[in-house]
């Protein structure tokens, strides 16, 4: 009896918390303000972004680029000593990756929607096509900074918790599960010194922490609305094997 | 013992179970309430009136974990383990502690020492009283193989220019003495982060025409390790069959297991195995190639083979995809560290678990090979690889089996 009165009392005082919340679709507007503002990620039709890559405790370095397009399509390329070239992308209906170490691939089912949903333009402006509710559950100290904890249920896949600072209105925190070619990770990421990068403020350090190992990336440039071919998004050469024969013409 | 000591062996007591609190891959380790283990042992490490009884209370601790891996060294044991490396210099043969003798296993062109001689010093130092010293210290331990490799392999070490007097036994068991000049290292160097540049051997040929061979010395430097494999097989695609040859290699970059494998698998969805760690579980995913070979697969493998080799061999030996051939593998698939305690003693601890294909775990048991087969001075002194004679038996005998 005891313990059914305790639970009602945590669950009563949870409600009571997130009652006086503010609405989670107000703090993800607010974030597309501060960070910018819905003309200026509209005006956004693409981007480059470069920078750099530490694994501090393997000691291992390199460098990073990306392209990414709306309405969905993203290659990254990292490049690390001792590691070689590793890229991925999706154009939009296809995923793939390749690397010096694990060879070519192509994905498939729920890890393919997952790299194609990761891969969605303009994310902030767009997140109802990704998630299908967001909750401000609670309002907590993280990373040093009073923040609102949302939780973003997504779609499809598991849930994931996004931590606004309450003062700025900047993104500080995710934990979100990412599917790789090894299986589902848990990541913790953590986003920093946001900078005015080229009309958009972006945190230029992000940390995430996943199966025991820390991974930093700076970036260094973020050049929006460049000139991009379409052929930017489409597999290299190794993977296109893979992709098997082009579909046989009917006769008419 | 005196206060201070006491003090020393206390801190070392709460590090290994601060360890195995914080690192192990299972919340409670080894299904143990870790707590309890503890308050239980605690306050006998802080009665003992000697060091002898601190170390057997932190043994009593790391065995009830009953898993492999785990072990405390004598600070006395790691003093006469003391076999540091000279150089990376090639004395132009390498040999390999075979039934507690030091015996020459390959030679390059133009080295005076022939194959199934037996190293008896190297610098004035005995080497079958090495080999005792290292076996008393691991006699226990699942690493006697890879630690008695090690132990020749640095012995055998020197600077590139350098020169050293060794004596051997010959073929008619006669003491030779031979000033063993140290040449330029046999690999091409490869950085890996914090690792020093350490050179790797990669070298490929065709066994009578129609076996491929490819052997290489680390899991590293993947790019170079990827042309070689690519370069191997393309021009062995009608071969009769594959020998890859992990003797001696002690690992490097884990995933690159997986990589490898991908050279010999042509069905996606397989995969070599899976690490265990608290917060998530790595899957070894095999990515087909699409130019993959697709014969007979034998795999070399020794007490040498280490980590990332067993990784390689164990999954593909549980996938049906390969046999393998050699003596039981190091036994150290494990990540694992080997720290100094405040007491002086060695503590080594594994940080995730790893379970091959057929759900076994390598750790403590290593990859048992299909087929064991162990060199002998006797095959050596022949001129023959008893090991690659008995995959190249095999891959002739599917040869003639599929042909029927």
């Amino acid at each position: 009896m005891k313990l059914f009165l305790l639970t009602v009392c945590v669950a009563s005082a949870g409600v009571a918390m997130a009652a006086d919340l503010p609405k989670a679709e107000g703090i993800l507007d607010r974030y597309v303000e501060v960070t910018g503002g819905r003309r200026n990620y509209e005006k956004r039709t693409n981007e480059y972004t470069s920078g750099t890559v530490t694994v501090p405790a393997a000691g291992v370095t390199g460098k990073v680029e990306m392209w990414a397009a709306a309405p969905g399509s993203r290659v990254e390329i990292v490049e690390m000593e001792g590691v070689g070239r590793i890229e991925s992308g999706t154009d939009g209906v296809i995923a793939w990756e390749n690397s010096a170490i694990m060879g070519p691939k192509i994905r498939s089912g729920l890890e393919l929607r997952y790299h194609i949903r990761d891969a969605l333009f303009n994310l902030p402006i767009h997140w109802r096509k990704v998630y299908r509710s967001a909750e401000t559950v609670a309002a907590e100290k993280v990373e040093g900074v009073d923040c609102y904890r949302i939780l973003m249920t997504p779609h499809e896949g598991k849930p994931e918790t996004w931590y606004f600072d309450q003062e700025t209105g900047y993104l500080v925190k995710m934990f979100k599960s990412s599917l790789t070619t090894m299986g589902e990770v848990n990541g913790e990421f953590v986003f920093r010194d946001y900078k005015d990068m080229d009309g958009l403020m972006m945190p230029v350090t992000q940390i995430q922490k996943a199966a025991q190992q820390e991974i930093i990336m700076k970036i260094d440039a973020v050049k929006p609305n460049i000139k991009m071919s379409k052929d930017r998004f489409t597999p290299p050469a190794e993977v296109k094997p893979l992709l098997g024969p082009p579909p046989a013409k009917k006769a008419l | 013992m005196s206060p201070e000591e006491h003090k020393r062996q206390l801190d070392s007591f709460d590090h290994v179970w601060q360890t195995i609190h914080d690192k192990h891959w299972e919340i409670k380790p080894g299904g143990l309430d870790w707590d309890t283990v503890r308050a239980e042992l605690r306050p006998k490490a802080e009665k003992a009136d000697t060091s002898a009884e601190v170390r057997d209370i932190i043994r009593d601790m790391l065995k009830r974990l009953k898993q492999s891996h785990f072990h405390l060294i004598s600070a006395e044991a790691m003093g006469a383990l003391n076999d540091p490396f000279a150089g990376d210099g090639d004395p132009g043969f390498q040999a390999q502690v075979i039934q507690s003798e030091a015996l020459v296993t390959k030679v390059q062109p133009g080295t005076p020492v022939k194959l199934g001689w037996k190293v008896l010093s190297v610098n004035g130092t005995e080497i079958a009283q090495r080999i005792a010293a290292v076996e008393a210290a691991y006699a226990h331990t699942t690493e006697l193989g890879l630690r008695l490799h090690q132990m020749i392999q640095a012995r055998l070490s020197g600077e590139p220019g350098s020169a050293t007097n060794m004596d051997f036994q010959d073929e008619a068991n006669r003491k030779v003495t031979l000033k063993i000049q140290f040449r330029k290292p046999a690999g091409k160097l490869a950085a890996f982060g914090n690792l020093p540049p350490t050179p790797v051997l990669m070298e490929s040929s065709k066994i009578g025409n129609n076996v491929g061979y490819v052997r290489f010395s680390l899991f590293l430097d993947p790019v170079r390790l990827g042309q070689t494999f690519s370069q191997a097989i393309e021009s062995c695609l009608k071969c009769d069959g594959f020998i890859v040859d992990v003797r001696g290699n002690p690992g490097g970059i884990g995933i690159l297991a997986s990589g490898v494998a991908s050279w010999f698998v042509d069905q996606p969805g397989k995969k070599l195995g899976a690490m265990y760690m608290r917060d998530s579980t790595l899957n070894f995913v095999v990515n087909p190639r699409p130019q993959a070979f697709q014969g007979p697969l034998a795999i070399l493998v020794d007490e040498a083979s280490a980590s990332t080799s067993e990784i390689f061999a164990g999954g593909l030996q549980d996938m049906h995809r390969a046999r393998t051939f050699g003596s039981k593998t190091a036994a150290a698939a494990l990540p694992s560290v080997l720290e100094r305690l405040p007491n002086g003693d060695g503590f080594q601890y594994a940080i995730a678990n790893y379970i091959s294909e057929g759900g076994a775990a390598l750790e403590g048991k290593g990859v048992q090979p299909d087929q064991p087969v162990q060199m002998t001075r006797s095959t050596l002194l022949a001129g023959h690889d008893a090991v690659v004679d008995a995959a190249v038996r095999w891959i002739q005998t599917k040869k003639r089996s599929s042909v029927r």
